[in-house]
């Protein structure tokens, strides 16, 4: 249920990028932040998740990239299923809870990402445009800061909700 | 899950999506395609058209502070407009007063009518012009002006359509006279422009000064802005004749004729009819006399 409310958010704000001005849409990717952020927080709190519920929920995150930007279909399912297994992966070896670990991450994440679907390109779509230095490194960039923004939020929410529950069950008395 | 089966799927998984990218643009990747799309379309197209719906609610918060700006100075304008009214409704009671004790008596000032430009003859490029005067019926020589000035006079009227000859037309000419000296003179049509003529060469005339209505033609009412003088050449030194008597002047129409969508049309007839009768019988009898 969280992944489908994170796709529609990610969705969105994709939508909302794109209207603002083409020169975001190569460098401004939310469906690969959802993917790594659900990744490395996955095991955290005893969620049933592991990395092959990952790698289905970056297959589906990749089919509806792929699916809205009109590019090659299964071209960004491989590559976010690749990335969001290997993050999975990562994520079960080490311990990432810091927000520069999940910079880092994001950011391996991203130039991973980039490398497969470039690497893709060149076997796949000859004729597929790679996307130029610049650009590359603004997203993998953007990508790491978004998920320590994304995982500060959620931090931020956590916390509150449980010192609201807190508050609640204080409230409560059993006579 | 052992982590072999995992495994297993994930490589399925990536197989998969291989398999999709394999098939390019075919049926079946088109219809997965369009699955997907009929899933998520919705939601981007509900995002953009948010978004639509936001840009063009602040384009209309911006409009409408533009409006109150222009409704602010409009206000203010027609506070400056009201002083003025007032201010020439005491002129012209002064006027009508002294009139009654000096026994002069002043012509009738007349009503006029709004009428719609429906036609630019391209021929003539728009020298005339054709007027849709609606209920009420124009009459032939009526002056047609709008704020700004002179445009023209009715040639032809039939039911609720009239014809306009523009003051600029070649065959065009009014008595004029210069606002600030009262000189009096004639401006005919030169095409874009207009050229005021019988100035003597002595007189003063400077670039800029106004060029009004003189009423002296039988058709246009004094005091109607006809435009401003452009250009002002002393027989002396320019390609007139040197023994030449009076001064070449260029005027520039005060009323914009490319943008004319409606007009006023002037329903007071300048001339009594017996009058025009006399005149047209003593042409008449000057021409049995003079057959030359």
């Amino acid at each position: 249920m969280r992944f489908v409310f994170g796709l529609v958010v990610s969705v969105t704000a994709w939508s909302l990028a794109v209207r603002m001005g083409p020169i975001f849409a190569p460098v401004f990717d939310p469906l690969l932040v959802l993917v790594v952020y659900l990744a490395v927080r996955q095991g955290v709190a005893g969620r049933p998740t592991g990395p092959l519920t990952c790698a289905f929920a970056g297959s589906v995150a990749g089919l509806v990239h792929d699916a809205l930007t009109g590019g090659r279909l299964g071209l960004y399912g491989f590559a976010d299923t690749l990335v969001a297994w290997t993050v999975a992966k990562v994520q079960q070896r080490m311990v990432i809870q810091q927000p520069l670990q999940i910079g880092l991450v994001g950011v391996l994440a991203s130039a991973f990402q980039l490398t497969v679907l470039a690497f893709l390109q060149f076997l796949l779509v000859p004729s597929g445009q790679l996307p130029t230095l610049g650009s590359a490194v603004l997203r993998i960039a953007i990508c790491g800061v978004l998920l320590v923004a994304v995982h500060l939020l959620a931090e931020q929410l956590r916390i509150r909700y449980a010192r609201w529950r807190e508050k609640r069950w204080s409230r409560l008395r059993f006579d | 899950m052992g982590e072999r089966i995992q495994t297993g799927f994930f490589v399925l998984l990536l197989l998969a999506h291989l398999a999709l990218l394999s098939q390019g643009s075919s049926a079946k990747g088109s219809r997965f395609e369009g699955y997907l799309l009929a899933v998520f379309g919705p939601l981007v197209g509900a995002v953009d058209s948010t978004v639509d719906r936001t840009s063009r609610a602040a384009s209309d918060l911006r409009f409408a502070s533009d409006l109150r700006r222009d409704n602010a100075a409009l206000r203010e304008e027609v506070e400056v407009l009201r002083r003025e009214v007032v201010r020439l409704q005491g002129v012209e009671e002064e006027l009508e007063r002294l009139s009654r004790l000096a026994g002069y008596s002043r012509l009738a000032t007349g009503d006029n009518f709004v009428a719609d430009v429906v036609y630019v003859d391209p021929d003539s490029w728009l020298r005339t012009l054709v007027l849709h005067t609606g209920p009420e019926r124009a009459e032939t020589n009526q002056p047609v002006v709008v704020d700004r000035g002179l445009v023209g006079r009715i040639l032809v009227s039939s039911g609720s359509y009239a014809k306009v000859l523009l003051l600029t037309d070649r065959s065009a000419a009014a008595s004029a006279m210069i606002q600030r000296t009262r000189r009096k003179g004639i401006v005919r049509g030169a095409g874009d422009h207009l050229r005021l003529e019988n100035i003597p060469a002595l007189s003063d005339v400077r670039v800029g000064d106004l060029v009004v209505t003189a009423g002296l033609d039988g058709v246009f009412p004094r005091g109607l802005p006809i435009g401003r003088v452009t250009s002002v050449q002393s027989s002396q030194f320019d390609d007139a004749p040197a023994d030449s008597l009076f001064r070449r002047i260029t005027v520039a129409p005060a009323a914009d004729l490319g943008l004319l969508d409606q007009v006023y049309v002037l329903t007071r007839s300048p001339l009594p009819e017996e009058v025009k009768q006399d005149l047209a019988t003593d042409r008449l009898e000057q021409e049995t006399e003079d057959p030359s």
